[in-house]
């Protein structure tokens, strides 16, 4: 069972676009505020399983390249829950401001969750080395494979975490990625950790 | 054998899992396991088979994805897979008394709010499974998690199919669905409409359903279901691990619980269907005594009518000047933040009323309710004379609602009480009739009883009539105050009726009113009253009722009172005289925005305290934001806190019937398919903030409603938003549908969101790229100069 108990306000603070390191008085409340909230209500769940080099719910070259030496492939999905949601469409009726700083920190949170998600993994699977995680939609890795994620982990029934026909994840603050495993260790460039420069997902959300 | 006669056994037995079956079969699911139905018929219809023999009363059939949206890809229409799965049962139980069950599962798209499938399509993509053919006897619904999608589904059968209908929702650990559903409100809403069966299936094993299966029996009064998986799948491997013994014996240990039908779902075999009938051979079904007690509920949370509670009056437009223009303008945003202020002060039940001469009232109702269930969980109680407003809201709120009102007219009670019981709700009976509201005590009485026969005649319960002896107003009338409060003892007296009151109007026409309406409440609550209709945000009016549950015993130790006063402190804006308006923008004040402003407005045009105090602070603050001084979250603090202000003039001039300040019109959209849109609100509050006009659409916004919007308000400016790369196609179609029509040559586009670029703003014809909210602004500027 993973629980979040902190949540990074420096990453938080970078969703909101800010290149600062501290935030302003008013921002830091706001940034209280919507830590409690979260870490109250969010219902964190995860799943995963083990996929062959050919599974359809790979695509592009970027992560052929990174998972060519991988022994073992894991792809997870990981959510939230819904009452996240809930809260920041009732904050965006009273308070803007807070709802930006709620939806920040829920981008945090579930990046956080996934991080420990890794290190529970990192413990089964003690005898790997992981690569970098990689999410549909990152680098040439089609956004359209969430589809299969979604349909392959069965997470409508275990997570309660469907695709949208637009292909976002609902609830909203969800995660979907795939990690390889490989018996040497790894020089890993490429991959989602937070090295944007090397990405050439030019428009994502995220990029510094 | 028909479902009727099934029920004289003391169990009914349901069939086991079907993909696990297939796939030992050496079948591949596929895309969608129930075309299976089509192209490999002779293993579905042996599988079947196999549940026949192993002793189950009732198979469903293989069709929990056969809906039009998972089948879009498959090549294969519903009636096809339908029919075919409805053939491979009958060639199974050919010979038998086994009864056929057509299953239905979720659509896969989540309902509004939550997604973007909305209840009219659900409703549609459930009739056609439903009337997709014959040769069924019964219909299960499965593994739902959305109370309103379970609802919706349930509605689609009982209004195209007279078949018995089986109803299981799929609970966690923490006894609620992944959408937050109680056992209490499945039983509530389900029962009401009509549920043959209820109960839980799949998501859990025999060891964790028994807590939510107990509160499952306690409540329903129809039998109950259980269904669980074989325990806990393993975690890497996704297996199931339970045995068929032992989950014979727990689960027919379970049956004692007062279930009436059981089987199994995930990894569950025939093997477990058999040995479950034969460890059900020793026991004997036990009908649970239900002890009922009226209440109504939201998707998520349940409000049982033991004790008084509160119901919140805002969402009314009568004598409420700000909330006739917000349902005038379509402003969902004032009437939202109407129903979280009242959910904050303590409302536990919701009134609407949108009726006004000006506005189409059916659309607004259901238009009100999906965005109210959107941002609180409270139950509703939908307030209307008419019975077509009444319906359409009750087919889309989600849980069980009560209707405000039925009266003693003919008219009435017999075009309102079918509509109630057929959508279960409860409902609040009026005591007048033709000849107006009654003199006399006895007459109310007498009122009061017409109604509660001709609603049991129905079929409704006592227990959901909710009488309302109407309070008159005291200056008028000082005698009907008593008058009141006699006819709702006695009714109590007399009847398992609860009772209800709209306590305001009261004191109309007397100095002081609040005092007068605390104290009429507290000696109605003494007399019996169960559901004050009152302004919960008036301190004393909420606080009376809480007090009051806290005298009579029913708040526990006074917890809830004391959770709610132990810090609280009379709310007054700070005294701070030198502050001026411009400083508490820039500090994102709210509280004291408003009471400068006040302060001002005694002395200062409008239009000079916004071009004067407000523009010039939301400038300084957006030159900050610009110089990485400032974040966004304090730059919208600002905007909001000046938000005080601006809403506090529209106030003054809409109470002098003055035209309120705008410098123009703006259209906001959150393109279709796009349900975030957390960034249109952004610009929205900065768009307002500056003085304009904004119509804010919402999200998911269909192409067309976007220009026909435009050219009946006569809109210069449309702002658009996508999120994903996956709908700036729909952006697109929004712009070339602006384009085409004549009468807004002379509109201008401007677009944003996080994927979009300069680039492609050119390439789908915008007229401006807003990189940001404060861009945006500028825009505004440009197009209105």
């Amino acid at each position: 069972m993973i629980t979040l108990t902190r949540l990074d306000r420096g990453e938080a603070l970078r969703y909101m676009g800010s290149r600062a390191l501290n935030p302003d008085y008013m921002t830091n409340e706001l940034m209280n505020r919507a830590e409690n909230d979260i870490l109250k209500i969010c219902r964190p769940a995860y799943t995963f399983t083990e996929i062959p080099f050919d599974s359809i719910v790979l695509g592009g070259n970027n992560i052929k390249r990174v998972l060519k030496n991988s022994e073992k492939i894991i792809v997870i999905a990981a959510t939230l829950g819904i009452y996240v949601d809930k809260l920041m469409r009732k904050t965006q009726v009273t308070d803007m401001a807070q709802a930006v700083v709620l939806d920040a920190m829920a981008s945090v949170a579930v990046e956080q969750f996934m991080d420990k998600i890794e290190e529970e993994l990192k413990i089964r699977y003690s005898d790997y080395y992981f690569t970098n995680r990689f999410s549909p939609g990152y680098g040439d890795y089609p956004l359209d494979r969430q589809k299969e994620i979604v349909k392959l982990l069965n997470t409508e029934k275990k997570l309660g975490l469907s695709l949208t026909e637009s292909l976002m994840l609902n609830p909203s603050k969800s995660v979907t990625a795939v990690i390889g495993l490989e018996k040497n260790p790894i020089n890993n460039e490429e991959g989602c950790t937070s090295k944007c420069s090397k990405c050439n997902k030019k428009d994502c959300l995220y990029r510094r | 054998m028909d479902y009727k006669s099934l029920l004289k056994k003391d169990f009914i037995i349901y069939d086991g899992g079907f993909g696990t079956m297939l796939q030992s079969k050496g079948l591949k699911l596929g895309h969608n396991p129930n075309v299976l139905n089509i192209t490999n018929p002779d293993v579905v219809a042996d599988i079947h088979r196999e549940y026949v023999n192993a002793g189950s009363d009732i198979i469903c059939t293989n069709t929990f994805s056969a809906n039009r949206y998972k089948l879009q890809d498959s090549g294969y229409s519903v009636k096809e897979v339908v029919s075919a799965a409805i053939d491979c049962c009958k060639r199974a139980v050919e010979g038998t008394d086994t009864l056929i069950a057509l299953d239905m599962g979720p659509i896969g798209q989540l309902l509004e709010p939550n997604g973007t499938l909305s209840v009219e399509e659900a409703y549609d993509i459930f009739k056609e499974i439903v009337t997709s053919c014959d040769g069924y006897d019964v219909i299960a619904i499965e593994t739902m998690t959305d109370l309103l999608e379970m609802k919706t589904a349930l509605l689609a059968c009982k209004e195209n199919s007279d078949k018995p209908v089986l109803c299981t929702m799929s609970f966690e650990e923490n006894g609620r669905t992944f959408q937050g559903v109680s056992p209490e409100a499945m039983v509530l809403t389900l029962e009401g409409i009509g549920a043959d069966a209820l109960g839980l299936n799949c998501s859990l094993g025999p060891d964790e359903i028994a807590p939510i299966l107990k509160r499952i029996c306690k409540k329903a009064n129809v039998p109950v279901i259980a269904k669980p998986n074989a325990g806990l799948p393993d975690p890497v491997t996704n297996q199931y691990t339970m045995g068929a013994d032992e989950f014979a014996e727990k689960l027919g240990e379970l049956s004692s619980l007062g279930v009436k039908i059981l089987g199994g779902c995930c990894g569950t075999t025939p093997e477990f269907i058999s040995n479950l009938c034969e460890k059900l051979k020793a026991k004997r079904y036990v009908k649970n005594d239900v002890e009922y007690v009226t209440g109504v509920c939201s998707g998520t949370s349940v409000v049982e009518v033991n004790q008084p509670r509160i119901i919140g009056e805002r969402i009314n437009p009568t004598g409420k000047k700000l909330l006739k223009q917000a349902l005038v303008n379509n402003d969902m945003d004032y009437i939202l933040s109407q129903a979280i202020s009242q959910a904050d002060d303590g409302a536990e039940i919701l009134d609407i009323n949108v009726g006004h001469p000006e506005i189409d009232e059916k659309a607004m109702m259901i238009r009100v309710v999906k965005a109210v269930q959107g941002v609180v969980d409270l139950p509703l109680q939908l307030d209307s004379t008419k019975p077509e407003v009444l319906e359409a809201g009750l087919r889309v709120v989600n849980g069980r609602a009560i209707v405000n009102s039925v009266n003693g007219e003919e008219k009435s009670l017999s075009k309102i009480l079918p509509i109630v019981a057929k959508y279960g709700a409860a409902v609040v009976g009026l005591t007048l009739d033709e000849d107006g509201i009654p003199e006399t005590t006895e007459k109310r009485i007498e009122i009061a009883e017409k109604i509660i026969s001709r609603a049991k005649a129905y079929g409704i319960r006592e227990e959901d009539i909710y009488i309302d002896c109407l309070t008159l107003t005291v200056s008028a009338q000082q005698s009907g105050a008593l008058q009141t409060l006699e006819a709702l003892e006695e009714i109590k007296r007399r009847y398992k009726v609860k009772t209800v009151l709209g306590v305001s109007n009261i004191s109309f026409g007397l100095p002081h009113r609040p005092l007068i309406n605390q104290t009429f409440l507290t000696m109605a609550l003494e007399r019996g009253l169960d559901l004050p209709i009152i302004n919960p945000g008036v301190f004393g009016m909420a606080g009376a009722v809480r007090a009051y549950r806290v005298l009579k015993g029913f708040d526990s130790e006074s917890r809830e009172y004391i959770e709610k006063y132990s810090d609280y402190v009379m709310e007054v804006a700070k005294e701070d005289n030198d502050m001026t308006l411009n400083q508490a923008v820039m500090k994102g004040l709210k509280k004291e925005c408003r009471t400068i402003t006040e302060e001002l407005l005694k002395t200062a045009s409008p239009m000079e305290i916004i071009d004067n105090e407000l523009i010039p602070a939301l400038d300084k603050v957006g030159e900050l934001f610009e110089q990485g001084k400032v974040f966004l979250p304090g730059l919208l603090s600002s905007a909001t806190a000046a938000q005080q202000a601006f809403e506090l003039i529209k106030e003054v001039l809409s109470e002098s019937n003055q035209n309120p300040v705008s410098k123009g019109k703006i259209i906001l959209a959150t393109v279709k398919g796009d349900i975030h849109d957390i960034g249109k609100n952004i610009v929205k509050v900065l768009l307002e903030n500056y003085g304009y006009d904004v119509i804010d659409l919402g999200r998911d916004v269909e192409p067309a409603l976007v220009a026909e919007t435009a050219v009946r308000e006569n809109v210069k400016l449309i702002g658009l938003s996508a999120l994903m790369t996956t709908t700036l196609k729909s952006m697109e179609d929004t712009i070339a549908i602006i384009r085409q029509e004549k009468n807004l040559q002379d509109t201008r586009v401007m677009v944003g969101g996080a994927v979009l670029t300069q680039e492609y703003a050119d390439k789908i014809g915008a007229d401006y790229y807003c990189k940001t909210a404060a861009i945006s602004v500028e825009t505004a500027k440009e197009v209105f100069e």
